[in-house]
């Protein structure tokens, strides 16, 4: 009775957490689990870490701050993988699965982009309740030993990478090869809600 | 002739003036008044913008609630759209029928966000809404219904 109690207890506040953002200093959830990606393969996050951590960010195929900032997706690939972190773009989108964010949507988004990064399916947006995520783009940044550093804003200016005066991801990426700590932890960013489908 | 410039010069004075009471620009120096409860009413304050989806499927709802209930709640539509895009932002309002002074945000993301709630990540649609005391009565992310918002406007409202 008194488990039972417990496992009623925890499922409610699984329920009622699901909403929130993942804690700096969590773990990485849902690291095993196997996405789709743009190029057929099936790929986890523990597979495309690196040596010095993770970055994750959430996106898809429409949503104009997508489309803004995604002309910085190929250079911040660029910078981690010159700083050993691996980068991954995760589509959760999976009210728009047989629309705009289908799977063969986002291959075609990923060509037409030059996408250098793989660009997975979270299907039934597991991944972004895991992670409490809840627009596009939205950044989690993560160290060596899977612990969340940062989360948040690729940078303060969605319209115009020339103008941009907090560059925080690319800090928080420069500060994670030098272990150094990471000042700003987290940031806000405009986006579009992430489309599920309950 | 002097008929025609007249009659030129009144449209223009008119077209501009329907910008002033359709969509005014949202800044650093009104964030403040436009976000607050006024003359005693309670305010329902709505981010939007055109090419979001789910917030165009629940502007009518609002809209709708607002013709309802007009004379106990204010409603504040807050459109992201860039500038480029304002042409667009007027002709969707027309379409809605709204007829009263809406808002479109201009300046930087990072000062919306010194003057939204902290519970406010950036997603949008994004609703809050205060009582007359200007007291921050519920506030959410994403789209809703019309029975959803009429729950929320009454719980306000009483």
């Amino acid at each position: 009775m008194k488990t039972l109690s417990v496992l009623f207890l925890i499922s409610i506040l699984s329920f009622s957490f699901k909403s929130e953002e993942l804690a700096i200093g969590k773990d990485l959830p849902k690291a095993d689990v196997l996405m789709k990606s743009v190029d057929g393969k099936m790929i986890s996050f523990e597979q495309i870490k690196k040596e010095n951590g993770l970055l994750v960010i959430f996106s898809c195929n429409t949503c104009p701050w997508v489309l803004k900032w995604q002309d910085r997706y190929n250079e911040l690939n660029e910078l981690s993988n010159q700083n050993k972190v691996g980068m991954v773009l995760v589509n959760s989108n999976e009210a728009y699965r047989d629309g705009d964010d289908s799977f063969e949507a986002m291959v075609k988004h990923a060509k037409d982009n030059a996408y250098t990064m793989p660009y997975t399916v979270d299907k039934n947006h597991v991944i972004a309740d895991a992670f409490g995520a809840n627009r596009t783009p939205h950044v989690f940044l993560f160290d060596k030993n899977n612990k969340l550093v940062y989360r948040g804003a690729i940078d303060d200016n969605a319209k115009s990478k020339d103008d941009v005066k907090n560059a925080y991801l690319k800090t928080a990426l420069n500060d994670l090869k030098n272990s150094s700590e990471i000042k700003t932890k987290t940031t806000k960013s405009l986006g579009c809600t992430i489309k599920r489908t309950n | 002739m002097l008929k025609k410039i007249l009659i030129i010069s009144l449209l223009i004075l008119s077209s501009c003036e329907k910008e002033d009471t359709k969509l005014a620009e949202l800044n650093i120096d009104n964030y403040e008044e436009v976000l607050s409860a006024k003359n005693n009413k309670a305010v329902l304050i709505n981010l939007w913008a055109t090419w979001c989806k789910p917030c165009i499927e629940e502007f009518p709802h609002i809209v709708k609630l607002r013709n309802k209930y007009k004379d106990k709640i204010d409603i504040v539509f807050i459109s992201l759209d860039d500038d480029e895009r304002r042409e667009g932002v007027y002709e969707f309002l027309d379409e809605m029928k709204v007829d009263w002074k809406t808002y479109i945000k201009t300046g930087s993301d990072e000062v919306l966000f010194k003057f939204m709630p902290d519970d406010f990540s950036g997603a949008i649609p994004y609703t809050i809404i205060k009582n007359h005391k200007d007291e921050i009565v519920s506030q959410f992310m994403g789209k809703h219904d019309y029975d959803f918002f009429e729950d929320k406007i009454i719980q306000a409202i009483n």
